[in-house]
């Protein structure tokens, strides 16, 4: 037991850092609160349009004010599971201050997962958190949308397990990106890629309910995990077997990228070549 | 047993070949080709407990790859390295708690906050013990002269205070071996002074085995017992200072300033061994072997009428250009 502590305090300096590094750089989460409330104001004209145009008051399951509730929530969760782990390897290849990493005893995975969950800390506790409060207060408050409240409160208990889940999931598949370019060198190229990958299959754009069987498909795949599992969970649209169902396959998806990720970082790791002398 | 066991080491590195022009460039979106550049070849060597050696050539020479390789950041492409009887590549996490590593154009220091944060993370990455690490801290405190710096963010301080504050966090754990890759590099006299005192200080209190790359060649006449001089990624020469002095003919320089009616006639008549290089001064170099020291004094002294001249050894940088000469000619 006091080992396992040992072995976690080390990686406490790294969440610190992952911390302290959004503390430092405030602009960023202003200029992001501010493409929010535009990308919020596009989702409600675009939905708007579209309902009014409908027959009915639900498409693929969700009504008007259902649906705006999904792209706000997907929005912030977004910007909580988002992770600089594939950037902040590759600016390590880049300046060849990877040489310091790797002379640290420390796991390279888990330095930087731990960097990943201070980053998250700071967006859940004074970003997130305070946001999605508002939102569903003001949602429920006017009646927009109604949920049974104890059901409501299981809800919001496996939303933040899932989310947990889906921070480790995306740092995950950042990590496997930024390993790559020990290969490449380069990270425009498959950062653009690997984002619009994420965003499409992971429901982040619109609901996967709204791709028919394609949707059904996708909504098995990690990504999915990303944004339309844990965001249909807190909206009460999944039930309690599917719920521990998708647990299952979520840890099961994770165990694998960490297999993946163990493999491909002793694989790519002889590659490394080491710029500026 | 060595500490270190450095086992017919080589790196190849495979680099694309890219042409001039944009339509060369087009071209190698389609089709790359590679060459491949050994910068090490087939290296091998020893080292004690509590030796401090230098591993010096020119640029390119594959310096700096050895080290690498060495601390486990690059793989080889052939040989291995044992540390303490580990291979480091198969125990990298192990190995990496016995050494510290300064490479002087790339900080270890986290940018954004005060430098004593960066002290406290590195006492957490090798679980120093609170005991240990207040010694330390103190030694290298007054070591380094690092106090009146202590609380300022790493990105304010000057270079000279950032060298020694990086070296300073490379030993917090008291390392059994140090990697400095030109850790003076770009540094005032001053601080060189004290960054080299350091090492030696080092080495004596704590017996601490130091392997230091540098182009500056007083770091190594200072510090070094033992060097290994590398050349296009091959060991040309490794042994004792004296030693390789030694092989050099126990060379000697006799320097004085120039003056108008200097005429060289009369030294080359007396020892056609003697080279003689002129520009502000005169440069006198010749082997201990071939010409009688006391004769060619006395020749100065007397028809030259000289009274101001320094006698100085053949120092490292002239031994490792002749090295790199004669390596040349023999290839």
């Amino acid at each position: 037991m006091k080992r396992i502590s040992n072995g976690i305090k080390k990686y406490i300096p790294f969440f610190r850092a992952g911390l302290k590094s959004f503390l430092v750089y405030k602009a960023q989460v202003y200029g992001w609160l501010l493409i929010g409330i535009v990308e919020i104001l596009f989702l409600f004209f675009l939905y708007n349009a579209i309902y009014k145009n409908s027959n009915s008051t639900e498409i693929g399951g969700f009504t008007f004010y259902e649906m705006i509730l999904y792209g706000v929530t997907s929005f912030v969760f977004a910007n909580v599971v988002s992770s600089e782990t594939g950037w902040n390897i590759f600016v390590e290849v880049r300046d060849g201050t990877i040489v310091n990493t790797l002379t640290k005893p420390v796991s390279y995975r888990l330095r930087h997962l731990f960097t990943c969950f201070g980053e998250a800390f700071f967006k859940i506790c004074f970003v997130a958190f305070p946001l999605l409060v508002v939102i569903y207060g003001i949602f429920l408050g006017c009646g927009f949308v109604a949920f049974n409240p104890i059901q409501f409160i299981f809800n919001i208990l496996f939303f933040i397990i899932f989310m947990i889940l889906a921070i480790v999931i995306n740092d995950s598949i950042q990590y496997i990106v930024g390993v790559l370019t020990f290969y490449t060198q380069h990270m425009f190229g498959l950062d653009m890629f690997f984002t619009a990958i994420k965003n499409f299959l992971s429901g982040a754009m619109v609901p996967l309910s709204y791709m028919g069987m394609f949707g059904v498909v996708f909504s098995y795949l990690p990504f999915a995990f990303l944004a339309s599992t844990p965001i249909l969970i807190l909206m009460g649209k999944v039930n309690i077997l599917r719920i521990l169902m998708f647990l299952g396959i979520a840890i099961g998806y994770e165990v694998l990228l960490e297999v993946i990720n163990h493999s491909l970082f002793r694989h790519c790791v002889k590659k490394i070549v080491v710029q500026g002398g | 047993m060595a500490l270190i066991e450095v086992k017919n080491l080589s790196k190849t590195f495979k680099k694309p070949i890219r042409g001039n022009g944009v339509l060369s460039m087009v071209k190698t979106l389609f089709s790359r080709k590679y060459e491949n550049i050994e910068a090490v070849k087939d290296v091998s060597f020893e080292i004690e407990q509590g030796e401090i050696v230098g591993y010096i050539g020119a640029n390119g020479a594959g310096k700096s790859t050895t080290i690498k390789m060495m601390c486990g950041i690059l793989f080889p492409t052939n040989g291995e390295v044992i540390i303490d009887q580990k291979s480091v590549l198969k125990h990298r996490k192990e190995i990496n708690q016995e050494i510290g590593v300064v490479f002087g154009q790339k900080t270890q220091l986290w940018w954004d906050i005060p430098l004593i944060e960066t002290f406290k993370i590195l006492k957490s990455i090798y679980s120093v013990s609170d005991k240990d690490y207040e010694e330390r801290f103190n030694y290298l405190c007054d070591l380094l002269d690092l106090r009146s710096f202590m609380n300022q963010n790493v990105r304010s301080l000057s270079l000279g205070q950032r060298m020694r504050a990086d070296f300073a966090a490379s030993l917090i754990h008291n390392p059994k071996i140090l990697y400095l890759d030109e850790p003076t590099i770009g540094l005032d006299v001053l601080v060189k002074d004290k960054i080299r005192k350091a090492i030696k200080e080092l080495n004596h209190h704590y017996n601490t085995t130091v392997i230091l790359t540098t182009h500056d060649m007083k770091d190594i006449e200072e510090l070094c017992s033992r060097i290994i001089i590398i050349d296009k990624g091959t060991i040309l020469y490794d042994g004792s200072l004296e030693d390789i002095k030694f092989k050099f003919g126990n060379i000697k320089n006799i320097v004085f300033p120039l003056f108008e009616d200097f005429d060289e006639t009369k030294i080359k008549e007396f020892n056609k061994a003697i080279n003689i290089e002129i520009d502000d001064n005169v440069r006198l170099s010749f082997s201990l072997n071939d010409v009688d020291l006391d004769a060619l004094l006395l020749l100065l002294i007397s028809e030259y009428k000289i009274s101001d001249f320094k006698i100085f050894d053949i120092g490292i940088e002239d031994i490792t250009k002749e090295l790199y000469a004669k390596n040349e000619e023999n290839k």
